[in-house]
């Protein structure tokens, strides 16, 4: 890329970095030396050297530079915006010239109203051919199928005005699941059990947004003094504005009492270990609330996990055994007795995303280990539990925990790809005590939307 | 009289006991040795890493797992109560065995109950020959699909059922889904006409419920003014072949379209199976198809003042070798977030990769067409058949459809529920005593 920037000449080098200095653009490519004399920088000044300059830009020695500069020897460049062999570069970052001709705003190729393309090419051949003005938004381009478009330079152009990318800007990566701007914890702390009062949350849609992206940032999030609706999913549906539950094979709302031969692990009084729910779907649920409707037992502490911190460990000290959990698929199964609750799937306990750790999926009350032993060689089977029981000792250890005895008018999220959840074993004392507690689950996305999504968001393509 | 009382009371006991202590070791020892003799006969032995059956080994850890004792898995949830990873537990002995379990005790003192084959891993009756069955269909393996193109065996898998067969024949209901289930992609036609088309999954086809979408649960798709557009669904232009809700981060398992009105001219449905076009891809030119399985690629759908949703994913998925799962709309592709994430060599590979796929999926032969007629329902496998449209022409008359997402895995217990039904079996769970 850098040789097409070369000019013919050293004097015209130093021209380029002239014109540069003056008109306040930085010079792209490497390799420019010399500096310049300090009257060459004001505005307006004629410089010597055989190099003429007014405001009107032209400049001797085979290069000729008006308004929208333009260079010769093949390169064009438009207040630092170039293009080149693989595409158009601005201010450092290139876009293929396929991508400069998918990311079009004009209304011919990106819907006004719902802001879809509507055009697609995958043509090898076509070019962006010329640059005819740059605004801050857009730089306005003629390709070589003789269109001519508008790209656009940054978030604004691309999605909309201020108060969209501001959103955007504050929000994008979290909302994406980027390990980068999620906050992995090993302990309780104050942040990651910090407590919001269902007032708080609700105030307004800013603080909904605050609350919602705080579950993001840590995978969990409390809040207190909610109200004891008959239905708990009116907090999500009314209250936070996320939707409805989605439905799985148990009740949209599951409620999760001590029941004597209740065909769940949840409906007894035993110790649930740390797990993720429903790991035997195709693609299990993200968001997890839970509520508590009534709480008079001894013991049952819930308590929840962060995995991606102890993935991370893992994937730090043992690369080899945390690349096995990505890797190989565990098999789990719901198959209660006398339902018709019968599902089966195979996923690796690990999935990534590029780099990033996206989902973890840990049931083992629920692993198929027949079909494990079946459908997998030994050895690799051996490595498995190796890189298992690695993880496992990490995330089992109790100083992670976050503990909390729950109480009517809690609810609590949680990233159900992230988090493990469990509670201690508890004891009923006398015939009233009862452990209740609903669960539910909403879409990642819809609670992406509520966070993301504002009014009044056209784009201008003026700007 | 000193040498009778001697023998009688001190060395007759002695011998007694003796004789008895023998008898009790020769007993327990043919019992060792008919256990050891059964467990021979039965291939099954203890080693250092684990215990032989036949042709599976089972790692101690594994071993103590799959105890199928009312004390390590519940009679009720069929899942286990007891777990074992980091403990060390081994196992010691082999207590007995039969046709369907090992008895066997471990180091942690617990005695229970391995089983030794399908039936009794999961139940009784006929719940091993159902599995047996449909496990690769239900795990979406690549060997129980097939794979299919508009020229080479698309009339297959677009050949369509009759709503009235499969609402009276569960045969015919059962054949539906698995139809769906092998081809990714299954017709039916003449369903009633519905204001509210729900409980056609819900009820009569039992993979309910439907899932909400940002849409709602039913989304309708016909011609509007580009006024009231949010979709390029609302438009009569063509509509490329794509999957749906690339931007979601968990994207719906499976579309259902349900045709309510058709009088334009033009308007076909396509469809496309990836599956069989990536299994060209990946023999063709293994290092795009490869791409296609690594690179992150960026989505978002930013409706003004509506919504905004953004997502990542790469085009195919793989679990292990099989195909899995392709993410593919062309028009939410995000470009900017593409370039700002992802270095320039990797991408100039990936639009190479990508238009190479591409380009196949738009071959004449690749995809295959159908008129959606009033009373259709289509149901399509989100994660692998693209779907599209040919335009139609404006004032031709009125195009209308219903869209309803719903969940792969809940067409598996409708599977095996219809298995046992048709052929009047019970599953009943295969916990043993302890």
């Amino acid at each position: 890329m850098f040789s097409l920037l070369k000019p013919k000449s050293a004097g015209c080098l130093r021209s380029l970095q002239q014109l540069a200095s003056i008109r306040g653009y930085t010079p792209q490519c490497r390799g420019i030396s010399g500096g310049l004399p300090e009257h060459s920088k004001r505005e307006g000044v004629r410089v010597t050297d055989g190099i003429r300059v007014t405001d009107g830009v032209r400049v001797t020695d085979g290069v000729r530079v008006t308004d929208g500069i333009r260079v010769t020897d093949g390169v064009r460049v438009t207040d630092g915006v170039r293009v080149t062999e693989s595409g158009v570069t601005d201010r450092g970052r290139t876009l293929l010239h396929v991508e400069t001709r998918h990311l079009c705003r004009c209304p011919a190729c990106y819907d006004t109203h719902s802001h879809q393309k509507l055009l697609v090419t995958y043509d090898k051949e076509l070019r962006v051919t010329d640059i005819l003005k740059v605004s801050d938004n857009y730089i306005s381009v003629r390709w070589s199928d003789g269109h001519q478009g508008l790209i656009p330079r940054n978030k604004a152009g691309a999605y909309g005005p201020a108060h969209v990318t501001s959103l955007l800007d504050k929000y994008y990566d979290v909302a994406m699941r980027r390990n980068s701007a999620q906050v992995f914890w090993t302990s309780q702390d104050e942040q990651n059990f910090k407590n919001f009062t269902y007032e708080e949350v609700v105030s307004s849609d800013e603080a909904t947004q605050e609350f919602l992206a705080h579950y993001m940032r840590y995978g969990i999030a409390f809040v207190s003094g909610v109200p004891n609706y008959t239905d708990p999913a009116e907090f999500t549906g009314s209250d936070l504005n996320v939707g409805r539950p989605s439905v799985t094979v148990f009740d949209p709302v599951d409620q999760v009492r001590y029941k004597p031969g209740g065909d769940n692990a949840a409906y007894t009084t035993l110790e649930l270990p740390g797990h993720t729910d429903l790991p035997f779907y195709n693609d299990s649920p993200s968001a997890q609330f839970f509520t508590c409707l009534k709480n008079t037992v001894q013991g049952g502490e819930a308590f929840w996990i962060d995995t991606f911190a102890a993935l991370q460990e893992v994937r730090e000290e043992r690369p080899d055994l945390f690349d096995v959990l990505t890797k190989v698929p565990v098999y789990f199964k719901l198959d209660p007795a006398k339902t018709l609750k019968n599902l089966y799937q195979s996923v690796p306990v690990v999935e990534l995303n590029g780099s990033d750790l996206r989902r973890t999926r840990d049931h083992m009350n629920t692993t198929d280990d027949y079909q494990f032993v079946r459908s997998t060689d030994l050895e690799t089977r051996k490595q498995w539990w190796a890189a298992y029981s690695f993880y496992k000792s990490k995330v089992e250890e109790e100083s992670r925990k976050i503990t909390h005895v729950i109480r009517p008018g809690d609810v609590i999220v949680t990233d159900n790809w992230r988090v493990l959840h469990g509670r201690k074993a508890f004891f009923v004392t006398s015939e009233e005590a009862q452990r209740h507690v609903a669960t539910w689950y909403i879409s990642w996305s819809h609670i992406q939307n509520r966070v993301l999504a504002v009014k009044d968001a056209f784009l201008d393509l003026e700007s | 009289a000193t040498l009778l009382y001697t023998i009688k009371f001190e060395l007759l006991p002695v011998a007694t006991m003796l004789a008895t202590f023998v008898r009790s070791q020769l007993g327990a020892a043919k019992q060792v040795s008919r256990l050891l003799t059964t467990a021979a006969a039965h291939g099954v032995a203890i080693t250092d890493e684990g215990l032989v059956d036949g042709s599976n080994t089972f790692l101690h850890q594994e071993s103590r797992n799959l105890c199928r004792c009312l004390q390590c898995c519940s009679q009720y949830s069929m899942a286990k109560t007891m777990v074992s990873v980091n403990d060390g537990t081994k196992l010691t002995k082999i207590l007995d065995v039969d046709d369907n379990f090992i008895s066997a005790k471990w180091s942690d003192g617990h005695t229970g109950k391995i089983p030794r084959n399908t039936m009794a891993a999961y139940g009784e009756g006929a719940g091993a020959t159902i599995l047996e069955q449909y496990m690769d269909l239900v795990q979406r393996k690549n060997r129980a699909h097939t794979f299919w193109t508009g020229e080479d065996g698309g009339d297959t898998a677009l050949e369509p059922f009759q709503y009235s067969a499969v609402k009276e024949d569960k045969v015919e209901l059962q054949k539906f889904l698995l139809h769906f289930m092998e081809y990714g992609v299954a017709i039916l036609k003449g369903c009633p006409d519905l204001e509210d088309p729900t409980p056609l999954l819900n009820e009569d086809l039992r993979y309910g419920p439907v899932q909400d979408t940002i849409y709602g649960s039913v989304v309708e798709i016909k011609f509007r003014s580009v006024t009231d557009g949010e979709l390029v669904a609302y438009t009569n232009n063509e509509l490329p072949t794509h999957t749906d809700f690339s931007f979601y981060t968990k994207t719906p398992d499976i579309l259902n379209v349900y045709g309510k009105k058709n009088t334009v001219v033009g308007g076909e449905s396509t469809y496309v199976d990836t599956f069989a076009v990536l299994d060209e891809v990946r023999n063709e030119k293994p290092e795009y198809f490869k791409v296609l399985t690594e690179v992150v690629a960026y989505y978002r759908y930013a409706v003004p003042g509506k919504r905004l949703n953004v997502s990542s994913h790469k085009v195919v998925e793989m679990r292990g070798e099989d195909i899995y799962r392709v993410v593919d709309m062309f028009c939410e592709l995000d470009e900017l977030e593409f370039a700002k994430h992802t270095d320039i060599e990797t991408r100039k590979l990936w639009w190479e990769a990508y238009s190479y796929y591409r380009n196949k999926c738009t071959e004449p032969r690749t995809p295959g067409a159908r008129r959606l007629d009033p009373g259709d329902l289509v149901m399509i496998d989100n994660c692998r058949v693209l779907h599209g449209r040919r335009p139609f022409v404006d004032g031709t008359g009125e195009r209308i459809m219903n869209l309803m997402y719903a969940e792969f895995s809940h067409v598996i217990p409708a599977v095996l529920d219809l298995h046992q039904e048709i052929h009047g079996l019970k599953v009943e769970p295969a916990i043993a005593e302890a």
